[in-house]
């Protein structure tokens, strides 16, 4: 890949090749990263030149995506990156604040670092799906010749009982499970934060009122709640959403509400009360950035629940009609016994994408505690 | 102790009026009143009117809202509009079904998680605690319905085409009992039913499991580094009796708290997991409702799911407050 030689700054032929620079000055993990994700692009390019030259004559919105997603992903290796890496790497040596701390102590946790590449991984992958798969998710074609048929080169996953391909419509698969956990997560994410806080800092009666409404909500189990408020719409993709925004806030609340309770007793807040300033001011400026720490901890974790909640929607029949992980297990599931793989596969898409948002979150949760010792 | 049982019963009370009045909300959101389900061109719009000024349904709000309470409270929960039977005799049918695969469940989270997590504690940053810790991790990362279909394609479906496997290792693929149960005697009646619960309450508990083994770790970790577990070690007990006598039975307290906790994921899984295994439970009975629009028998369901869950955390915090002697309640 030497198409683009004058985005590198330097003079040194090193350069050329992303990340080399930085192993050679001895930042080996993020020589070796920048390295992979250069690699990720030439190789995207070398395989799937047909089907990026054809992003221009089809234009598909996915299709513009991906083809942004691969030049930011050129950019980063071969212009910015080597300056932004070498930029951050000096202040991070230096600085001290909270972030940072957390993000060096985030580093150390290797099992969280490795969850951390997964997770890049696996969003590039959903990102860049219409380049890695020369199949169509929903193409049939010759039922009689393609279908059921067992992994092979061709089909790394195997087909299913149409004769689509599986690798194809699990990546098509979790752009919509991605979409809809991302979405659903910051809503439910936002609104339990701010309920919580809203919750913790006032005390007595709101307080009371709020965290009955929570504990009613928390003792429904969240699949039944679910499914039962799901049930008086009709079922799209705005509602499944809304409907998991809207009904996975408690437990959020719960614990911002815990963390609130303490802070509200701090001097920094009386300060701020005795300067006159609003409640809306002190909530928003001085109480939640002060419990961003637990709230990014619940957002990760919550993403990969929220992400085993919709499989488990979908596998019911309440889920999107789009093709979402747990939809092709629904659907490979009659057909078990002749084409195992489809329903396999597809959850392990899952498993995986789970495993390292818990791989992650475990790792925040240690590094943005101060009370673990270090 | 006793007062603050009765207190934490009088504090359930409130909560499961709240449970009852979010059940009626979110029913009275729902599009149509019980009489779009006989709107046929051969029934008159007068008819429909009747219908409606019989069952009530043109009352003002809270008047409905009161019946409808009295009725739930003392048991009617009305008429299933898709089985035709009474919703009380329908779950009465399902409720010990439910409660027989969760309870089995139940027991197998604790008795694998408090195991495992004792195995992981006493062998510290060994490599068979580093395994175990990425296999719970990995396990608890799995849908429980996704693990119900593999368990059935690794021990009921997969053994059929293999001569050689064992005949009793061959699980049922779904159901409660086999077609020739009633015939059978009472052991074998009894064996039959614990033969069709293996694969759904292995699938139903694992991942809690694994959640459960995880907080036990970190309990007996914390517990390991006392005083006590020294002065118990100097006095050259065996270390088998250091762990299992004395470090366990501290280690277990914030365990117990988890029963409480864990009951709203038993339940959703259950219903995923009722699913896949055709399990006559609450679960099957509320998907099967709500594909029906059958309102009646989705908020009788419902609401008794909410009762169990603050049942069993009220029965959870009273455990606790026995057991623990340091909390004091005012």
């Amino acid at each position: 890949m030497s198409e683009r030689p004058e985005r590198s700054r330097s003079h040194s032929p090193a350069t050329l090749i992303p990340g080399l620079t930085l192993i050679l000055s001895g930042r080996r993990r993020s020589g070796f990263s920048m390295m992979a994700l250069g690699l990720s692009a030439v190789v995207v390019i070398a395989f799937g030149l047909e089907r990026v030259v054809g992003t221009f004559s089809v234009g598909r919105v996915d299709q513009w995506v991906a083809m942004l997603t691969l030049v930011i992903i050129i950019a980063i290796a071969w212009g910015i990156g080597p300056w932004f890496t070498r930029n951050i790497e000096l202040e991070a040596d230096w600085g001290s604040s909270q972030w940072k701390i957390a993000w060096r102590e985030f580093q150390k946790n290797r099992l969280a670092v490795i969850g951390m590449y997964l997770l890049v991984i696996i969003c590039l992958a959903t990102l860049l799906t219409p380049f890695l798969t020369p199949y169509d998710p929903a193409h049939i074609g010759d039922i009689a010749a393609t279908r059921n048929l067992p992994p092979s080169l061709a089909h790394p996953m195997g087909t299913d009982k149409f004769g689509r391909d599986v690798l194809t419509r699990v990546l098509y698969g979790s752009r919509v499970s991605l979409t809809i956990g991302f979405i659903a997560v910051s809503i439910s994410i936002s609104l339990g934060t701010f309920v919580g806080a809203v919750a913790g800092y006032f005390g007595g009666a709101v307080d009371n009122v709020l965290m009955r409404i929570v504990d009613m909500l928390i003792s429904f189990p969240r699949l039944v709640l679910l499914i039962t408020v799901i049930a008086l719409f009709d079922i799209s993709l705005t509602i499944v959403i809304l409907v998991l925004g809207f009904t996975l806030w408690p437990s959020t609340a719960r614990i911002v509400r815990g963390e609130v309770l303490s802070l509200r007793e701090r001097e920094f807040i009386e300060a701020a009360r005795a300067l006159g300033l609003g409640a809306p001011r002190i909530i928003f400026r001085h109480i939640v950035p002060n419990v961003m720490g637990p709230v990014i901890v619940a957002a990760t974790l919550g993403l990969g629940n929220i992400i085993l909640i919709e499989a488990g929607l979908s596998f019911l029949g309440f889920g999107v009609q789009a093709p979402t992980w747990g939809v092709i297990i629904k659907d490979g599931y009659p057909n078990l016994t002749a084409a195992p793989w489809v329903t396999t596969f597809a959850g392990f898409a899952i498993v995986f994408t789970v495993v390292s948002l818990n791989l992650v979150g475990d790792g925040l949760r240690d590094a943005l505690d101060p009370r673990l010792n270090r | 102790m006793i007062r603050y049982a009765a207190r934490r019963l009088l504090q359930a009370v409130p909560l499961i009026l709240g449970i009852l009045t979010l059940i009626f909300l979110l029913m009275h959101l729902a599009p149509g009143d019980p009489t779009a389900m006989l709107i046929r061109p051969d029934v008159s719009p007068e008819v429909l009117e009747q219908l409606r000024e019989n069952w009530g349904l043109n009352d003002p709000i809270h008047v409905q809202y009161l019946k409808w309470l009295t009725n739930f409270l003392s048991g009617d929960f009305g008429y299933s509009y898709s089985q035709h039977r009474e919703i009380e005799t329908i779950l009465a049918d399902r409720i010990p079904n439910t409660l027989i695969l969760s309870g089995t469940s139940l027991i197998l989270i604790f008795a694998i998680g408090i195991a495992v997590g004792i195995v992981q504690a006493v062998r510290q940053y060994s490599l068979l605690d580093n395994t175990l810790t990425f296999g719970t991790l990995f396990i608890y990362s799995m849908p429980s319905f996704w693990l119900a279909i593999m368990l059935i394609l690794a021990f009921a479906y997969g053994p059929q085409l293999i001569s050689w496997w064992p005949g009793w290792l061959k699980f049922p693929i779904s159901g409660m009992t086999s077609v020739s149960y009633d015939m059978m005697g009472f052991w074998s009646k009894l064996g039959d039913r614990l033969y069709h619960l293996v694969l759904p309450s292995i699938a139903l508990g694992v991942s809690s499991a694994a959640a459960v083994a995880r907080y036990m770790r970190s309990s007996m970790l914390e517990v390991i580094r006392q005083d006590y577990i020294r002065t118990a070690r100097a006095k050259g007990l065996s270390e088998r009796t250091v762990i299992l006598k004395h470090a366990l039975k501290n280690a277990l307290l914030p365990i117990i708290t988890l029963v409480g906790l864990y009951l709203p994921f038993l339940f959703s899984g259950a219903v995923l997991v009722e699913s896949v295994f055709a399990w006559p439970g609450m679960g099957t009975t509320i998907v099967g409702a709500i594909l029906q629009r059958d309102y009646p028998l989705v908020m009788a369901t419902s609401f008794l799911f909410a009762v169990m869950v603050v049942i069993g955390n009220l029965f959870a915090d009273l455990l606790y407050a026995a057991i623990d002697p340091r909390i004091r309640y005012e």
